[in-house]
């Protein structure tokens, strides 16, 4: 890091410092027949732990020898000269620039430690969580597949049987080939490698595609589809909007009774950007879990849940410069998740 | 009633699951119904009244523990749970809140048919005489407080004659340390499993024809001890 960039990313730091010390000083000062001289040191010695709680230990090193000057020239008798003529007086100052010093840089180290320790609190249960999902998306189709296996290794089974015993292993290795490609996708996403592959495509094209695919899922419902007429033409990557429409229109009918409606509409939001929601009548999702739904691998309760499937959304409708959110009231009055993204060039 | 027509309730919210198991159990001869959480598992036990319920722990809602602890409030039907491998503390859990057994996915349809059996098997009652209870390779007289193994008196002392009665009265059931330490010792001797290993030990000199490799009391590892009387 050159000098200047060092002082650009840092000047901010100490001037705060700088000003909360004068400030500090300033107040002190207007209050000093009412103060004697340990309330004060120990006032002052209270702002650089502050500041090294808040700006680290440069800032606290800093902040304790500039409060030392400041105190010496201030508080310390004769007033106004950096002198000290009393014995005690050299003492007082010695003792309270040291402790200064000390508890800036300890406090600046406890705080990098509680912050060290968070971090690692935080790898930890999104390592448990992953254990969670690979236990759970990979171990359930498993689980099928074994059971089925099995029993047309025994034999013995009607026709009917035999052939429902194979559906049930083709669509489990789809689902084991889908599940690795989710997490494919996330790598790729958070690795950056995500490239989009851009043309200028209309919004009914990825609703349709993406309503196609997810037909086996939503037998059980109606959906109502809405397309805006001023919606504009976008210029997205297809396939991955696509995927995103198809992931929240999976999770609505995954999360939502049998026979009940699930809406799809796409309108423009503003001039540059279109805004898409799938709605349902579900369970809804509590307040306080609609930004962890979009956590890879977070699961609501025990159940089965969102594994990566709104992650990887989240990283796509991100990747175009857009956002996404749910709202829903959390008590059985369904969900309605959004996402809104730029129309890019073709708008 | 004969095995052919015993009832099995499976609870699961994975459909695949499910259709295996229902093919599966049918085919062993079984009736089967399917829930898709511990409510509607609940609802069929009252209205249908099976002879034995087959529960996934994890499911949306009302998961399978709770349904473990809510049947157990209305009744004895015994309880397999589906549980994942390497989830001792779940398992424990499940045992410990009425469940009699588990199988660990992924599983073999012989695997989890034969636990059936042996479940239904254990609620079938036991052959009273004037001479005590016979029950497979064992005869108990609780009065006298003698039990023979294969014909053959065997001397046991106090406590260990309660834990092979205790042992008898839940046999086929997997036995949590926790459980067998509380139902022994009492509560407060719960948390001290190596208390009970040494009495398994010498349970196991005394009753097993090979203590090495046990026939009837057997362990689950991690988790307990089951006592099979055949």
């Amino acid at each position: 890091m050159t000098p200047m960039t060092w002082l650009k990313t840092h000047a901010t730091d100490y001037l705060l410092a700088t000003l909360a010390l004068a400030g500090l000083v300033a107040l002190l000062g207007a209050l000093r027949s009412h103060l004697n001289q340990t309330s004060i040191a120990l006032a002052l010695v209270v702002l650089v732990i502050l500041v090294a709680v808040r700006e680290g230990r440069g800032p606290a090193l800093y902040t304790s020898i500039l409060a030392g000057i400041a105190f010496n020239y201030f508080f310390i008798g004769p007033f106004y000269t950096l002198r000290i003529q009393r014995t005690e007086d050299i003492v007082a100052f010695l003792v309270f620039v040291l402790s200064a010093v000390l508890v800036g840089q300890l406090s600046s180290r406890l705080e990098k430690r509680v912050i060290q320790a968070e971090e690692l609190q935080r790898s930890e249960q999104l390592k448990t969580a992953l254990l969670d999902a690979v236990t759970h998306d990979l171990r359930t189709p498993l689980t099928s597949i074994k059971g089925a296996i099995s029993m047309l290794r025994d034999g013995g089974l009607s026709a009917d049987a035999r052939q429902e015993m194979e559906e049930v292993i083709d669509q489990e290795a789809d689902r084991l080939n889908h599940f690795i490609g989710g997490m494919m996708d996330l790598a790729r996403l958070e690795a950056g490698q995500l490239t989009l592959q851009s043309r200028t495509v209309s919004a009914d094209e990825m609703v349709e595609h993406a309503l196609r695919r997810a037909d086996p899922l939503l037998r059980e419902h109606e959906v109502n589809t809405q397309i805006e007429p001023d919606v504009p033409q976008l210029r997205v990557d297809p396939r991955l909007i696509s995927q995103v429409l198809f992931t929240l229109i999976e999770n609505a009918a995954k999360y939502s009774p049998a026979g009940s409606p699930i809406g799809v509409t796409v309108r423009r939001s503003d001039n540059q950007s279109v805004c898409f929601s799938v709605s349902d009548r579900g369970r809804g999702v509590a307040p306080e879990l609609r930004d962890e739904v979009f956590q890879k691998f977070f699961r609501a309760g025990s159940g089965p849940g969102f594994g990566v499937g709104l992650a990887i959304a989240r990283g796509i409708v991100q990747a175009h410069r857009g956002r996404i959110w749910i709202e829903s009231s959390g008590n059985g009055q369904g969900s309605r998740v959004q996402f809104q993204i730029p129309a890019g060039d073709a708008a | 009633m004969t095995d052919d027509t015993k009832r099995v309730l499976v609870v699961d919210d994975e459909a695949q699951i499910t259709r295996v198991l229902r093919r599966g159990l049918e085919s062993a001869g079984y009736q089967v119904r399917v829930a898709n959480d511990g409510r509607a598992g609940i609802d069929t036990f009252r209205s249908w009244a099976p002879d034995l319920i087959i529960t996934d722990l994890s499911m949306p809602g009302y998961d399978g523990l709770e349904l473990c602890s809510r049947i157990r409030q209305l009744s004895e039907v015994p309880i397999l749970v589906l549980s994942v491998t390497d989830d001792e503390p779940t398992k424990v859990k499940a045992l410990d809140l009425g469940a009699d057994d588990y199988v660990s996915k992924p599983f073999g349809m012989a695997e989890l048919t034969a636990r059936v059996r042996a479940l239904l098997r254990r609620t079938a009652p036991p052959v009273e005489s004037e001479e005590g209870i016979e029950i497979g390779d064992f005869k108990i007289d609780p009065r006298q407080r003698r039990v023979e193994v294969n014909g053959t008196a065997v001397h046991l002392t106090p406590k260990e004659f309660d834990l092979i009665q205790y042992f008898i009265a839940n046999r086929g059931k997997v036995l949590t340390h926790r459980a067998i330490l509380s139902a022994i010792w009492g509560a407060g001797s719960a948390e001290q499993p190596e208390y009970l290993r040494v009495f398994i030990g010498n349970l196991r000199k005394k009753l097993e024809p090979e203590p090495r490799a046990p026939k009837y009391l057997k362990t689950e590892p991690w988790i307990g001890y089951r006592f099979d009387p055949e």
